[in-house]
């Protein structure tokens, strides 16, 4: 058997992974273990991901397992458009942050680099492994939990409120969008705020239209993908 | 049956302890090793860095485990 600088850290992941989801490890599909190392460039430094490798075969051992498409194993670019705007303004030491579908978790890496107090959440727990793994290998504290917002948004919403809201394109589905409506505002304090980056998704401006009755809401653009900050009424 | 609990809790807590040094030496060792033709002098210096740095975090927590022991 050949032996890679990753084999303990596929060990430690697939220990995790095969608990959160109630399996033995050798009853994960192949393609979840077989990890890389990413290299991101971003203001302030170099963040570091650790992800599957090949996410087509993935997405086909998945498919085939009759389990949802692993969206959270890939870094699509609302996630990285967020992470480099958090990279340059970030935010204060102390911040408490959650973010919502953090998938492998570039945002909240950025912001546990800052000295925020992080809460990294998604509703995949493979994705919450393989964050919790990524915030090891970048030498960051965070909180770790799996959300699934319509099973545990009370619960999520009981823990909070939170000075910031990250969610980077999480509005791909009407359910979402209106767990969403139902969530954000609960989520974050007074004075916070919510920076949403989504690439231009209708589940996007759904939000935004109903949002606007209860918050200020500034927008700009990077490419392909909008940065929208939207903060609760006074 | 008390000194195996208490065992079972060492191991717990030592395979806690160590995932985040492990991690470090692990991930960086492995883009030396897959990516070092796409590295600067100044980051495989770097990364040489982070695994000697948790290297001994990981003894350390093995000292530590010995001393308890």
């Amino acid at each position: 058997m050949s032996v890679d600088a990753l084999t303990a850290v596929r060990r430690s992941l697939g220990e995790q992974l095969a608990e959160l989801r109630g399996i033995a490890v050798d009853e994960l599909p192949p393609a979840l273990l077989n990890v890389f190392v990413r290299r991101i460039a971003l203001p302030g430094g170099d963040v570091f991901l650790l992800q599957p490798r090949d996410w087509e075969q993935l997405r086909h051992e998945e498919g085939a397992a009759a389990r949802p498409v692993p969206y959270w194993a890939c870094l699509w670019p609302s996630g990285r458009e967020l992470a480099a705007a958090l990279a340059d303004d970030p935010p204060a030491p102390g911040t408490r942050v959650v973010e919502i579908g953090a998938g492998l978790g570039l945002p909240s890496i950025v912001a546990a680099r800052a000295g925020a107090r992080v809460l990294t959440t998604d509703g995949h727990t493979d994705a919450v492994a393989f964050a919790a793994h990524s915030l090891a290998l970048n030498e960051v504290e965070a909180e770790v939990a799996h959300v699934d917002w319509s099973e545990h948004g009370e619960a999520l919403a009981a823990r909070g409120p939170w000075d910031l809201v990250l969610a980077a394109d999480v509005l791909y589905t009407l359910r979402n969008v209106r767990a969403a409506l139902d969530l954000l505002p609960r989520l974050v304090a007074p004075g916070g705020e919510i920076r949403l980056a989504d690439p231009d998704r209708a589940g996007a401006r759904e939000l935004l239209a109903a949002a606007r009755a209860t918050f200020e809401l500034t927008s700009r653009r990077d490419g392909d993908v909008a940065l929208h900050r939207l903060v609760p009424r006074g | 049956m008390a000194a195996d609990a208490r065992e079972g809790e060492i191991v717990r807590r030592l395979v806690h302890d160590l995932r985040t040094p492990l991690a470090v030496v692990a991930g960086f060792a492995e883009l030396l090793d897959q990516r070092a033709g796409e590295l600067t002098d100044e980051q495989r210096a770097e990364y040489v860095a982070r695994i000697l740095d948790g290297a001994r975090q990981m003894d350390e927590i093995l000292g530590r485990a010995r001393a308890g022991a």
